[in-house]
Parts: C-alpha cells; structure tokens; sequence
C-alpha cells in the first residue's frame, strides 16, 4: 500500500503527484513512517503530514490517495485476510485525533479485478487499485480549508512484471 | 473544461471508473466543481493534518 499525493495550483497547473516514503521527498509535505506509538492513541504506521497553515502559497488543491499494488492476489479468499484490518484516514497530526478513517475491508476487490487481455501469456501485467480518499481544498468563500472525504476505488491500471 | 467533459467525469467518479491519470490531469477548478455536491466539512484548528495508513 503506497501514499500518493497530488497538489494542484489555483490555475490549475499540477505541482506535484508524488507517491511518498522514506525515500522521496516532497517540496509541500513530509512524510512520517513511524507514527504507531504504544504509549498515545495512534494505531496508524505512515502518513503524510499537511501542514495547511505553513503550506506554499501557489497550493489550493490537495488531493490524497492509496494505491494497493496486485489487485489480483489481493482479491483471492486465501489473501484477503491481508487487508482485514487495514485502514486509511485522516487525523490532526498533533494529538493524532480523528477526523476520518476508513477500513480496507470495505473495498470490494473481486469487482475490480479485471480479466486479462491476453490470458493464455505466462507473464500477465499486474493490475494496481487506486483509492482516492480525500480532496483538500482552499476555499476564499469559507475562508479556509474544505475537506471532502471521496473514497472512490478506480480501476487503477495494469503494469507489466 | 467543456461541460459534456465534466458530465463524463463526473459520471465516471460516480461509478468509480474514473482513472488515475484522469484524476492527477484534472484541473483544480475542474475538480472543486467535480466534488462539490460531496460531502465536506471546514478544517478547524491551527494543528497539521495527517493522511495516513494502518497496514494490519
């Protein structure tokens, strides 16, 4: 399972699309990997921190994402145990209160799975879900950030092994 | 953005076909329109938020 993050420029230009981790470095965000703490409320194990009030002028639209990689292994019976407890969310990053979360569970993976174009190759492309959970957004009329929880499971696209 | 094209992706976001690339080539004005009728809230507060994930 991967974070991607999107940011978009009140004309419209893409910023950045940008999947994190330790390893890749975002100019608008940062990325927290070790978030799960025995001792606080905090039960999730990455995140991406948005600092809405610190962030670049020339940001007003954020958009947030998951990707869960090889739907098709996912979706068998024998693995889906491996997303029963998984969860996304959203939560304020000083006390780690909730705003949102969402389980994985809820996803229904044998309807996205796709058929293979090419069923008889021994070398089939995987094909990738994207979930596109949240839509964070400047808003001048409200005078501040408008959160819009989406939760859309795309088809995500196939890539080769 | 052309309206018929806003309707396709509107309806496709709706029956959530709407591609990956779909989303991250949409326009910021294109998809507050898109959202608009979802549900939202206001962020309150002076403290970051975290977009995070539970793996198990």
């Amino acid at each position: 399972m991967q974070l991607h993050v999107t940011a978009i420029s009140k004309s419209g230009d893409l910023l950045e699309s940008i999947w994190l981790n330790d390893k890749v470095h975002s100019n608008y965000f940062t990325y927290d990997g070790n978030m799960r703490d025995p001792l606080k409320p905090v039960n999730m194990d990455e995140g991406v921190v948005l600092d809405l009030n610190n962030i670049k002028d020339e940001v007003a639209t954020i958009l947030l994402a998951i990707r869960l990689p090889d739907i098709h292994f996912l979706a068998e019976p024998k693995n889906q145990s491996l997303l029963k407890y998984s969860s996304y969310g959203l939560e304020y990053y000083g006390n780690a209160l909730p705003i949102s979360k969402e389980s994985l569970a809820n996803v229904k993976l044998e309807e996205l799975v796709q058929a293979p174009e090419n069923p008889d190759d021994p070398n089939q492309p995987t094909q990738s879900v994207f979930v596109f959970c949240y839509a964070i957004s400047y808003r001048p009329e409200f005078g501040g950030w408008y959160l819009e929880t989406l939760n859309c499971s795309t088809k995500g696209k196939t890539e080769p092994q | 953005m052309q309206a018929e094209k806003l309707k396709e992706l509107q309806a496709k976001l709706a029956q959530g076909e709407i591609t990956e690339e779909a989303i991250v080539k949409a326009k910021a004005d294109d998809l507050t329109e898109l959202t608009k009728n979802q549900k939202g809230m206001l962020v309150m507060g002076s403290d970051a938020l975290a977009f995070t994930v539970s793996h198990n």
